[in-house]
């Protein structure tokens, strides 16, 4: 038998590496006690009784750590410690790693990648103006994540770009996908022949996802922020990336998707349309159907419809089916039976903002009367966003309610107290949530938002009363957080999650309709 | 070097009263560990520990929490242990090049809360649930087979433990501790567990932890007994264990917990699940040698109740 001990002074490691590193070191062959722990009183005696203890471990205190090995052979020890050491050294060394080459300016970005052609800027809203024009500057595509620049100063980067032939996405544009690489808050989908224009973050990647589930893909994906399609600034970027897309002969179908623009821009777009030598689906949520269709296009009142217009019109053959599922039917009837009289209204709280439109869109059009904080129309603006009035849906990534604190989509557990609040609420009839995956989501949306959906349902029952829970989840199979995890876990808690946010808005409206539907 | 604002978004009362003692431009402490969700500081007088964590961390007796992730990570690789922490304003604290300003966050004043067992249901059927959900979900590697032990007497340790050293010194600590219970001799019972296991709060210390708070909560005479010995406890626990783990412990015998374990105490009498799959978050073993020690505590309430 050989022994061998060593001690780390004020040396701290976490349990789970000390842990899993003294049963790894354990289940070697001819190591007979691998004991890797801090060298408390009670520690050092129990290596005193298994005769480990060593001068040096005798005088280690309770912030050191000890190692100590007892194996078959000399060798044995040496290798293990040397191992053990490997290990807790490459933990340090990966901590190491997270100081990555970082620069304090765009041009000493630049000159450490001189090659590069896109910027994609994130700085508060009062430096980012002149980050983008040094990045234009030198010939590089802008994608600008911040928000709160100016309207002047978007409309003067927006001519300055088009003057150049760049693009600026953005401000406040949270996804875009160009040659397939996912920015910001992409979805990982299929490359195909589907070219995107949309000025919004969640609308893109709703119609992004929903392509990619029915088995397309897409080419580009450009984002233009919330803006462009106002009168001042005149859709400059809408208008390039139509050119763009037009003159891209990877992209057979172009999809528009955007709030309802102004009336002069939404002229000036659908003239371009008119042009358009390709086949072009216009989403508008709200939008005029007439002058959409007037323009040679196809007109999708919804997220979903445009996704299932762009594909039919790119392989007619496709199937894209919008049936309700006979699972969706039967839940649908079994919860409504369990309502009580008081449970009258659709809550919805959404991390996604166009998922929030979407489905304030589908909601008013069943002649409902709905609040929420985004509305555009006066008497259907929320007054006091801390509390829901009747059918109400809230956009949680609003700035009221981001204020000094992440976008719901990268911390959606900031959601969670407004879920029990409408829980609490005896007139909740149903709660609509959205989670959305991909690059720069949260790694497990889902995962922490479960307590309190549970909780929810459990607030609800205390209270005599059944709280159906209509989910959607916004994201692929390719997504980095396991779409089907992410399904499965919401399933475990009793939530239906449907297959599109329409889909989602569409069983929530139904669950508070009266009589049949 | 720029100076980089941030936000902390939650904080302790306890910390909170604490800084408003501290002098401002001055040193009120230095890094004492460093880990990937949580920073500890240890107080220049060696008196508090105290940490600032990611928010997705369960909140514990001296604790900020920020939700500013990526700041916390770059500011984590760059710090050093003995880097000093000042109070830089009122409402600000700095560390190197990273100042954190507190005026907006929100105050957590949770603690263990008084109230007489009596008041609380104690039930064997919570018992059961809470025993199940360790059996079934329970990490291995701490407390686990010497509570299963103990708990459940036919119950065969597996082979594949028989070089778990610790388990023969929890196993005896445990029925030495019943034993002690039946006779009134609480004195010095903590000293079976106190440093004993792997990690910085051993295992042994996240037991005594769960049992303590438990017995306090409902208002134990048990606790009342051992109440007495505190302060030579701490005299000696300084030198039994980890500074980390001297804290907790010394937090926990002050009535401050972790949110995750006072969560589980508040529901054991009614959905205790989601709190529970929460607590066995923490640490490697930690969540569930603390659950370990609610059972225990618990086992023995409603043993001595019923034997009065």
């Amino acid at each position: 038998m050989a022994f061998k001990v060593s001690i780390e002074h004020n040396a701290y490691y976490d349990s789970v590496t000390l842990m899993s590193l003294s049963s790894k070191m354990n289940r070697i062959e001819g190591v007979e006690q691998a004991v890797v722990s801090m060298a408390s009183e009670m520690n050092k005696e129990l290596l005193a009784n298994i005769g480990l203890l060593t001068e040096e471990a005798q005088a280690a205190t309770a912030n050191d750590l000890m190692i100590a090995l007892l194996t078959d052979t000399e060798e044995r020890a040496e290798e293990v410690m040397a191992l053990i050491y490997s290990e807790l050294t490459s933990k340090k060394e990966t901590k190491g790693k997270e100081n990555y080459q970082s620069a304090k300016t765009i041009n000493s970005a630049w000159s450490l990648m001189p090659s590069a052609n896109m910027a994609i800027i994130s700085v508060p809203g009062e430096y980012a103006a002149r980050e983008a024009r040094q990045a234009l500057k030198k010939g590089m595509h802008v994608m600008l994540f911040s928000d709160n620049v100016s309207i002047e100063d978007e409309k003067h980067l927006k001519e300055m770009a088009r003057d150049n032939g760049l693009f600026v996405m953005g401000p406040d544009c949270g996804t875009a996908i160009i040659n397939n690489i996912g920015l910001c808050f992409a979805n990982k989908v299929s490359e195909g022949g589907i070219g995107i224009v949309a000025a919004s973050g969640t609308g893109l990647q709703e119609v992004t996802v929903q392509i990619d589930r029915l088995g397309y893909g897409i080419s580009q994906a450009i984002g233009t922020g919330g803006r462009d399609l106002h009168e001042a600034i005149g859709g400059i970027m809408m208008l390039q990336g139509l050119k763009a897309l037009e003159n891209d002969d990877k992209t057979k179908v172009i999809t528009l998707i955007s709030k309802p623009p102004a009336p002069a821009v939404q002229d000036k777009i659908l003239k371009e349309v008119k042009k358009c030598k390709k086949p072009v689906v216009v989403c508008f949520l709200d939008g005029d159907a007439q002058a959409v269709e007037e323009a040679g296009a196809t007109f999708s009142p919804t997220l979903i419809d445009a996704a299932r217009k762009s594909v039919q019109l790119l392989d007619p053959q496709a199937v894209t089916d919008s049936e309700m599922t006979k699972d969706a039917q039967s839940w649908l009837a079994v919860e409504k039976a369990k309502l009580a009289d008081c449970q009258q209204d659709i809550r919805g709280l959404f991390c996604g903002g166009t998922l929030t439109a979407e489905s304030l869109s589908i909601i008013r059009s069943t002649g409902k009367d709905v609040k929420s904080n985004v509305a555009k129309k006066a008497a259907e603006k929320l007054s006091d966003i801390t509390q829901s009035v009747g059918h109400t849906l809230l956009d949680m990534g609003d700035d009221e309610f981001t204020k000094g604190k992440p976008h719901p989509m990268i911390e959606p557990s900031l959601r969670n107290d407004r879920i029990i609040q409408e829980a609490k609420d005896p007139n909740t009839a149903v709660l609509l949530v959205d989670f959305e995956l991909g690059f720069g989501a949260h790694e497990d949306p889902v995962g922490v938002t479960l307590d309190a959906l549970q909780f929810a349902k459990k607030e609800a029952a205390l209270a005599g009363r059944h709280l159906p829970i209509v989910a959607y989840i916004c994201g692929t199979s390719k997504d980095k957080q396991d779409y089907q995890q992410q399904y499965k876990k919401l399933l475990s808690v009793g939530v239906f999650v449907a297959d599109s946010n329409e889909m989602a808005t569409k069983m929530a409206t139904m669950l508070v309709q009266k009589g049949g539907y | 070097m720029v100076t980089t604002y941030c936000q902390i978004n939650q904080m302790d009362g306890c910390l909170l009263e604490w800084l408003r003692q501290q002098p401002l431009g001055e040193p009120i402490g230095v890094v004492h560990s460093i880990f990937d969700k949580v920073i500890n500081f240890i107080a220049v007088d060696g008196s508090m520990l105290f940490s600032l964590a990611k928010n997705e961390v369960s909140q514990s007796p001296g604790m900020m929490r920020t939700l500013e992730n990526n700041i916390f990570s770059k500011m984590g690789a760059s710090l050093i242990p003995t880097k000093s922490i000042y109070l830089v304003d009122k409402n600000l604290l700095q560390i190197g090049n990273w100042q954190w300003e507190f005026s907006n966050a929100n105050i957590w004043n949770r603690g263990l809360r008084l109230q007489h067992y009596q008041t609380k249901l104690l039930t064997t059927s919570s018992l059961l649930r809470l025993n199940q959900f360790i059996l079934e979900n329970g990490a291995t590697g701490g407390m686990f087979s010497a509570w299963k032990s103990v708990t459940y007497p036919h119950w065969k340790l597996p082979d594949d433990q028989e070089k778990n050293i610790y388990f023969p010194l929890f196993k005896n600590g445990l029925e030495q501790l019943k034993q002690e219970i039946k006779a009134n001799k609480l004195h010095k019972f903590y000293l079976k567990f106190a440093g004993l296991g792997i990690g910085l709060t051993p295992s042994g210390d996240d037991f005594l932890t769960g049992l303590l708070a438990t017995w306090q909560y409902f208002d134990a005479s048990l606790y009342k007994k051992v109440e007495k010995c505190n302060t030579d406890w701490l005299q000696q626990l300084k030198r039994r264990t980890t500074t980390i783990s001297y804290f907790m412990l010394k937090q926990c015998l002050e009535g401050q917990v972790n949110e995750a374990l006072l969560d589980v105490l508040d529901n054991l009498d009614g959905n205790p699940i989601p709190y529970l799959r929460r607590i066995l978050a923490i640490g490697s073993t930690s969540g569930t040698d603390m659950l370990t020690g609610v059972s225990f505590a618990y086992q023995q309430l409603i043993d001595y109740k019923e034997e009065k």
